[in-house]
């Protein structure tokens, strides 16, 4: 909210600078977001005087003067005013200056004469709305001064951000009260006294409430005999300094009390009030009406509305029709003052999307007791600019007055709390410096809270209005916490941490994803249609359709990192990402999130290096990766082929599988080629997935130490002819169970298929590696084995020795 | 006997010099130096000798084998020092070397990592919860009321009427309450949601880390402390903070934290638009409602709360311009960090 400096300098003193005064406002909780300095305009212009005058030779209405500005030049300038004369003190303004409005100041010629300046009406100097003339001044001050020294003043604009629990705050008393509690000083509130000759005795004009609960407060007063044309430049000014647009001397005096008060106000013609009366009431099914601004609102039957006897005049707490606005010829009014339910108002602006500076106030909960002065102040204000007479009879339909309330704060609590041992008198003191009278003892203080101070509900709410003024940060600082507290780390958590070390140890960037998906992505990624994965989590509200849908996989979020990066020329991509999936529970109101580790390579297996080329990425290096992974983790896995998921290139794909308890780990494969039709550039990619949770539940804790082996081993290489479509994982399982309790480990170190072996064959040299923890085995123990081995192969895989 | 010693030394020095590789060295040490070595077969010889010429012929063989085993440590190490000079034939140290794959976290990641392990070592747990959230836990615990304009502070994502998406982590702090008598004190970091139009410095979607402390006398002194502590602690030891009064409905007396401004210290400057203080969290007393809310006794026990962004976190530390950068993974913004 914007906050002029003058106009806050009414109702305290204030000789601090703008400055200043931001940063103590800051720390009080009245946050500055801006201090706008506006130099006084009238610095442009400067005293002169007229010394000679004479009628322009070309044209009828223009004067040539000579003017002097205190230098001693007589300037020449040119003047159309019917006023200008011989001896005249004027305001002028020099080549090169700027007027308010912007416009440069040049040296001219005017129908032949030239002319070096400018002599102003008051309405050229942005000072008032005089333009029939220029200003005539009555001054003793030496040529050449700034006008400045004369009218006008410099001002400061103030951008406060008030909270939502503050809507005192939103008028420029409001914050001066907050300013004379920071300073110590006095709040003056001005005047609203009447005198006897500016008043009548007029009739009670009719308020009917038909909707208490909407409407708890409805002040009418009436003026008649107004004269309504342009503010005088003390409202406009003001108006103008916070960035409104002055319309007239009554609509301007409703804005200029609502932003002194907070308190908004709306002013009706009354000879537009059909049947002479107001009634409050709610909107009827199908009504419609035109606001200020000229456009048409369809109402709805829950929108509160202000009514004469035929149709609806305003939307209560919102905005003013316009068929009973005030303009020119208006000589009689009806000032409105009310309170307005803040949820109703609220609901309205709501269904109609239209916030105002009442509709704000309103739903933040005006002051239900300041309504009657701001209805006081505007009339007197009105009085004052568009004359006429104020009826002496006021109506104020307000059924139910509010009870005056009262707080209780415990010393000992306020104590506890802010750690702070502050005597009561000290207490007392500082909330009466908010306007909060307090009294009582070192047991309880009893605290009075005014109409405006409705956000203050619980004894809480008085210790930060005591912290807030003895200042937050000369709280004595305590140091409780060092006292221990056991701080566990979960299992999800050690399992997250271990995981982001030993991918990025692999060599994976982690990446973070949007958790919205695209839809279309689930066709993309042929997803079935009974899939779970379909079934997502849709944002009822969003700005951009973007934002409807939380994603059910990790999947279409790293390929969109995979593209934003193909295009910027990075083809080489070792990512992954932990993160949650949304997906839709039965029955269930939350739908449950768990956890994934998405991994993506694409590129070559190793770092590109000048020399040599590294080879092109393959499933094997999915299956070695997996190895490094469960290896590092220690989860003990096996490997199923064939993937079921649909985006994968099922022939390659593999499953992973807990040896603890069967679950699946996590998935991975070749995307299929339809996946990156998307991503110029790219060819291929691996994808792999893994639930967490199936990872802590295959996690076999602590790992037991092993005495470490006290004899040689023995080690033997075997070069095996075997069927073409064997896979390595069979073999080396049935090698493993016939390998007796001496094998250590086998591996696999030559793969050859092609010429010099048969047809629909190939060749697989493994390695075996025997050890026995009793002694150095014999060359012939082993030799047992291996025979054994090998019988095993031949009769069950029709695997042979290759000769 | 002495010139036969001599000549023994002067072949051994001779022979020693050929020694180029550990292999050569070993047989040395085998000649000259072993059982059966030379030295060995001259101690033999001292049986035959007199006892007058024993003594010295034992102190002359004696230092011989010194000399011998001073000379081929020195060997050693020069033979040693070759062979690490030793690389593999046309390596050029002026090309680029043989890289392996590095991987690095996130920085949203890092940053979030490092916040909790700071507050870890305040002895605060980890907490999470679901980011698809009851209003229930999101507001009305927390003190919004319903249909209240506090609400209008965080534009939010609705599922349906009552199912949102969590528009701050404070939530967790109602749910663990629930479940864990007092004391508590946790941190918890996630993903939270806020339906607005994005610009370089407003996202839909970003992450917080939320603290929670409470117990019996938790004051407001304690609040401070703490997160001075981890301004210092993540910042630098040079940071200050300034608590200015602010408005939160789930806490009162609530807060905002600043911080002094890393470009100028304080002096002011344009990060921090000439106030010499940046924002960086909120924060406060637990307010009594909330308590009541999580089923806690309001006059038993108090507590401080506190929230902040790691984006901005991240943007202030890193001079990060764009929010947008995080979620977008360009590998040439995230291998920065």
């Amino acid at each position: 909210m914007l906050i002029s400096l003058n106009w806050l300098r009414d109702y305290v003193d204030i000789p601090e600078s703008a400055e200043k005064l931001a940063g103590d406002l800051t720390m009080l909780g009245l946050n500055v977001e801006g201090v706008e300095h506006r130099p006084n305009p009238l610095n442009e212009f400067v005293v002169g005087k007229v010394i000679e005058c004479e009628k322009h030779p070309d044209a009828e209405k223009l004067s040539v003067c000579k003017v002097d500005v205190g230098d001693g030049e007589a300037r020449n300038i040119v003047c159309g005013a019917p006023n200008v004369r011989t001896g005249l003190m004027v305001s002028v303004i020099l080549p090169g200056k700027r007027l308010p409005d912007g416009m440069k100041i040049k040296k001219t010629k005017l129908r032949g004469i030239k002319s070096e300046g400018m002599i102003c009406s008051e309405i050229e100097m942005g000072l008032g709305t005089d333009a029939a003339g220029i200003l005539e001044m009555d001054t003793d001050k030496p040529l050449g001064t700034p006008l400045s020294e004369l009218y006008g003043r410099e001002d400061w604009i103030i951008d406060v951000e008030v909270t939502p629990n503050r809507p005192d705050q939103l008028g420029h008393i409001g914050v001066a009260r907050e300013v004379a509690a920071l300073y110590n000083r006095k709040l003056k509130i001005p005047s609203v006294e009447l005198s006897e000759n500016q008043q009548y005795e007029g009739d009670a004009f009719p308020v009917e409430i038909e909707d208490a609960l909407g409407c708890p407060r409805y002040i009418a007063r009436t003026m008649k005999d107004i004269n309504v044309g342009p503010s005088p430049s003390w409202i406009s000014e003001r108006l103008e300094a916070i960035g409104l647009r002055p319309i007239n001397n009554v609509v301007d005096v409703t804005n200029y009390v609502l932003h002194e008060t907070g308190q908004p106000l709306h002013a009706f013609d009354a000879k537009n009030v059909a049947g002479g009366k107001i009634i409050v009431r709610r909107a009827r099914s199908g009504e419609k009406t035109q606001t200020l601004d000229e456009s048409e609102v369809k109402l709805h039957e829950e929108d509160l509305v202000i009514a004469d006897a035929e149709r609806t005049v305003a939307i209560a707490g919102v905005m003013g029709g316009l068929n009973s606005e005030v303009e020119d010829g208006t000589t009689e009014l009806v000032l409105e003052s009310a309170y307005f339910n803040p949820s109703s108002v609220r609901k309205t602006r709501k269904i109609h999307d239209y916030s105002t500076d009442a509709s704000y106030r309103f739903e933040r909960d005006a002051d239900i007791e300041m309504a009657d002065f701001a209805s006081q102040r505007a009339v007197a204000l009105m009085q004052k600019t568009a004359g006429g007479l104020v009826s002496k009879t006021v109506t104020d339909a307000y059924p139910s007055p509010r009870e005056k309330r009262t707080l209780d704060l415990r010393p000992s609590k306020l104590r506890t709390l802010l750690g702070l041992n502050m005597p009561v008198t000290e207490i007392i003191e500082l909330l009466g410096r908010f306007e909060l009278p307090a009294e009582g003892d070192d047991e309880k203080i009893t605290v009075t809270i005014p109409s405006f101070r409705r956000d203050l509900d619980l004894e809480v709410d008085l210790i930060e209005e005591v912290a807030r003024l003895y200042g937050y940060n000369e709280l004595p600082m305590e140091n409780r916490v060092s006292n221990l507290l056991y701080s566990a780390k979960s299992e999800e958590e050690k399992l997250s941490e271990e995981l982001h070390r030993i991918m990025t140890s692999l060599g994976f960037t982690e990446v973070m994803t949007s958790s919205f998906m695209d839809p279309r992505d689930l066709d993309l990624m042929n997803l079935k249609e009974d899939d779970p994965r379909r079934d997502l989590v849709t944002v009822s509200n969003p700005l951009v359709s973007f934002n409807e849908k939380m994603r059910s996989s990790l999947l279409p979020g790293m390929l969109d990192v995979m593209k934003v990066n193909v295009h910027r020329g990075e083809d080489q991509l070792r990512i992954y990402q932990i993160a949650r999936v949304y997906l839709s529970r039965v029955g269930e109101k939350l739908p449950q999130e768990p956890t994934r580790l998405s991994i993506l390579l694409a590129g070559s297996r190793n770092p590109q290096h000048w020399s040599s080329n590294p080879p092109v990425l393959s499933e094997g290096d999915m299956a070695g990766l997996a190895e490094a992974m469960f290896g590092a983790l220690r989860i003990p896995f096996k490997m199923g082929y064939s993937s079921e998921e649909p985006f994968l290139n099922s022939s390659k794909s593999i499953r992973f599988l807990s040896r603890k308890t069967g679950e699946l780990l996590g998935q991975g494969g070749p995307l299929k080629g339809s996946m990156l039709e998307d991503i110029k550039g790219a060819s291929s990619a691996l994808v792999l997935e893994f639930h967490l949770e199936s990872l802590g539940a295959a996690l076999s804790g602590h790992a037991p130490y092993k005495a470490l082996p006290a004899f040689p081993a023995l080690k033997r290489d075997l070069a095996l002819l075997l069927p073409i479509d064997l896979r390595w994982e069979e073999l080396s399982a049935l090698v493993q169970k016939n390998g007796g309790k001496w094998l250590e480990s086998q591996g696999l170190f030559d793969v050859y298929s092609g010429d010099g072996i048969p047809e629909g064959t190939k060749s697989y040299a493994i390695r075996l590696k025997f050890r026995s923890n009793d002694g150095t085995l014999t060359d012939q123990q082993v030799d047992k084995q291996i025979a054994r081995i090998l019988k095993v192969l031949k009769e069950s895989l029709n695997v042979v020795l290759r000769s | 006997m002495q010139q036969e010693l001599q000549q023994l030394w002067e072949d051994a020095e001779q022979e020693l010099a050929q020694v180029v590789d550990t292999q050569a060295l070993e047989a040395f040490r085998i000649k000259y130096l072993g059982k059966k070595g030379a030295v060995a077969g001259l101690f033999g010889r001292m049986g035959g000798l007199s006892a007058e010429e024993r003594p010295a012929f034992g102190q002359a063989v004696n230092d011989l084998r010194a000399r011998l085993e001073e000379a081929m440590a020195l060997r050693k190490q020069a033979v040693a020092e070759q062979s690490e000079a030793t690389l593999p034939s046309g390596y050029d140290p002026s090309l680029p070397g043989y890289k392996p794959w590095f991987g690095r976290r996130h920085v949203l990641s890092s940053v979030l990592q490092e916040i909790v392990e700071i507050f870890r070592g305040m002895g605060f747990s980890v907490a999470e919860g679901p980011e698809v959230e009851l209003d229930y836990f999101n507001f009305q615990a927390l003190n919004f009321p319903d249909d209240h304009p506090s609400r209008d502070l965080q534009d939010t994502f609705y599922i349906e009427k009552d199912v949102l998406l969590r528009t701050h982590t404070s939530p967790v702090q109602i749910r663990y309450m629930e479940k864990h008598p007092p004391p508590v004190r946790i941190v918890v970091p996630g993903r939270v949601y806020r339906n607005e139009a994005i610009d370089a410095s407003h996202a839909a979607e970003f992450h917080q880390v939320e603290g929670l402390y409470v117990d019996e006398g938790v004051t407001m002194g304690d609040l401070t402390v703490t997160l001075r502590h981890f301004a210092k602690e993540f910042f630098g030891s040079g940071t200050e903070l300034r608590f200015r009064p602010h408005f939160f409905p789930f806490t009162e007396p609530s807060a905002e934290a600043d911080m002094t401004c890393f470009g100028c210290a304080g002096s002011g400057c344009r990060i921090c638009g000439n106030t010499g203080w940046i924002e960086i969290m909120g924060a406060g007393m637990v307010h009594p409602n909330v308590f009541k809310s999580a089923g806690y006794d309001p006059e038993k026990v108090t507590g401080f709360a506190f929230g902040m962004g790691i984006e901005r976190i991240a943007m202030l530390r890193h001079g990060i311009k764009d929010i947008r950068l995080f979620l977008e993974n360009d590998l040439r913004f995230l291998s920065q960090f």
